[in-house]
């Protein structure tokens, strides 16, 4: 069975619907890109996940359904949601920022050796640890997120258009980070990007939404061969 | 020389009650990201639900004012719970509109339920006074001070090396982030309302001896707290409490030294403060200065 599924889900801001019935399933330990235009819904169906969004239809994680739970609730069950705009806690310093990550933990030591490893992995935050995240840059603020993530020990990682707002090189090195973290824990990743190529550099499955319906959906071999993507989104 | 070192003590002590109240609107600020107006009404509410313990004398006053704070977290809790969520108070407007209205309604209850009389407010501290060289100085705003200072610290103590602390002030930072992190946004919100409560309590308590209890006895005191929690800084308690005794300080030497002042215009040394640390200095003495990076 999937870790993650998605089934028949639509989401709607007060009035407007802006998902119209999507399925998804991300296997234990997998990665799914989830692509498509702006506006397609992409960043809906992370919130739906994380229940900041009302919806209809099932999400399902470990056999258990997530409707209806508040988003603290839902983090509980060892979801962690990186946001797109990276949502800093941006009057909080680096270290705190982390630590807020590891806010429903109990294990003092898993999260001292936790914290070692985000700083292993990001040495940029390892050197502005007292530093407001305010003051930190684009990429160093997306590291932050993705640690702060990573500091809640979480079964399940959204992350929500990593590369947005980068310079290509700095995108390429949060995707290399990302890279290194899965060699370091287990962790399976649904990832928002409108950048395909960077996506399938750690995706194993897409799926494309196009005004909040999959219209395509497969495994990354498949898809790279497909037409459509190749113009749309890979840029050849 | 001897009347300049006995006001520069009549100011530290009356600075010390503006700090009292300053520490609630910094904590509120803290840990809500808003300044709530109603701050000093529910200071006075607590304050009577201390007099009504305390049976007329028959329960000494510190076990009075220990039912008083408790009273405050409740009524911090249930306003935040009861009224403030259901308003988007991180627009500013509407916080400010909404704490006014607390404030108003706050003060009402409090008419209402035991009248627009003034009111004997025994004090915490024996009614003594120390001498300091030419002057003296109470044992009352010696006491009053040190409450204070114990404030700061428990405050500081609270901020930076808790995880309720940092989960507070990740809440007014960035509420969304916060939930996503896992933490209960609205218990929290009612957290902080609720101990900003139990500190505007405490200035209650304080303040009651000296000025008498009635409805409106923290009206004036609310200017001052402003005053000094802006001058601080606004998220600083430290500042906070600085900023009241500077304040307090020179409002009682400006009564005597500053011929257009005299004891009259006393009130126009807080507003003037305000009006000079928001032209020259916004984030105040200690505050962080809000940076934003493009």
């Amino acid at each position: 069975m999937s870790l993650l599924e998605v089934r028949d889900l639509h989401a709607f801001y007060g009035p407007s619907q802006v998902l119209h019935g999507i399925d998804i399933a991300v296997e234990a330990g997998g990665a799914v890109a989830i692509l498509g235009a702006n506006g397609a819904g992409k960043t809906t169906t992370l919130r739906s996940i994380s229940g900041m969004v009302r919806t209809s239809g099932t999400i399902a994680f470990d056999g258990r359904d997530l409707s209806g739970l508040r988003p603290d609730r839902i983090a509980r069950l060892g979801i962690a949601h990186v946001p797109q705009g990276r949502g800093s806690f941006r009057t909080l310093t680096v270290r705190e920022n982390l630590m807020a990550g590891a806010y429903l933990r109990r294990d003092a030591a898993g999260v001292a050796g936790d914290l070692e490893l985000c700083l292993s992995l990001f040495p940029q935050l390892e050197r502005r640890i007292r530093s407001q995240a305010v003051m930190l840059s684009g990429g160093e603020q997306q590291m932050l997120a993705i640690g702060r993530a990573i500091m809640s020990k979480p079964r399940l990682l959204l992350l929500d258009e990593p590369s947005l707002g980068l310079a290509p090189a700095t995108a390429q090195s949060v995707y290399e980070a990302i890279t290194r973290i899965r060699r370091e824990i287990d962790l399976t990743l649904v990832i928002v990007e409108e950048n395909a190529s960077l996506a399938f550099t750690i995706a194993d499955a897409a799926v494309v939404l196009e005004a909040g319906r999959v219209a395509l959906a497969g495994p990354r071999a498949e898809l790279i061969g497909v037409d459509e993507i190749r113009k749309a989104y890979l840029g050849s | 020389m001897g009347q300049f070192i006995q006001l520069v003590i009549d100011g530290f002590a009356n600075g010390s009650i503006y700090a009292s109240l300053a520490l609630a609107l910094v904590l509120v600020r803290r840990s809500t990201g808003m300044i709530n107006f109603a701050q000093g009404a529910m200071g006075v509410f607590t304050t009577y639900v201390a007099l009504l313990a305390s049976n007329g004398g028959a329960i000494p006053s510190p076990v009075a004012a220990l039912a008083a704070l408790v009273c405050g977290f409740v009524v911090g809790a249930f306003l935040q719970w009861g009224v403030v969520r259901r308003f988007n108070v991180r627009n500013a407007q509407t916080a400010t509109v909404v704490s006014i209205a607390l404030f108003m309604l706050v003060t009402g209850i409090c008419g209402m339920a035991w009248g627009y009389v003034v009111r004997d407010y025994p004090s915490l501290f024996p009614n003594a006074v120390l001498p300091i060289g030419p002057a003296v100085v109470s044992v009352q705003s010696l006491g009053t001070a040190a409450v204070v200072i114990v404030v700061v610290v428990l405050l500081q103590l609270l901020f930076y090396r808790t995880k309720l602390g940092l989960s507070l002030r990740a809440v007014a930072d960035n509420p969304e982030s916060s939930q996503l992190v896992g933490m209960n946004v609205a218990r929290l919100l009612m957290v902080g309302w609720g101990l900003a409560a139990v500190l505007g309590a405490l200035a209650g308590v304080l303040v009651a001896p000296k000025v008498y209890l009635f409805p409106q006895m923290m009206d004036q005191v609310l200017v001052y707290a402003l005053a000094a929690a802006i001058l601080g800084g606004l998220d600083s308690p430290i500042g906070a409490v600085i900023a009241g005794w500077i304040i307090g300080i020179v409002e009682a030497l400006a009564g005597v030294y500053v011929g257009i002042i005299g004891s009259d215009l006393k009130i126009a040394v807080p507003l003037i403060a305000i009006f000079v640390v928001l032209l020259v200095r916004p984030q105040g003495l200690l505050g962080r200065k809000e940076v934003a990076r493009v």
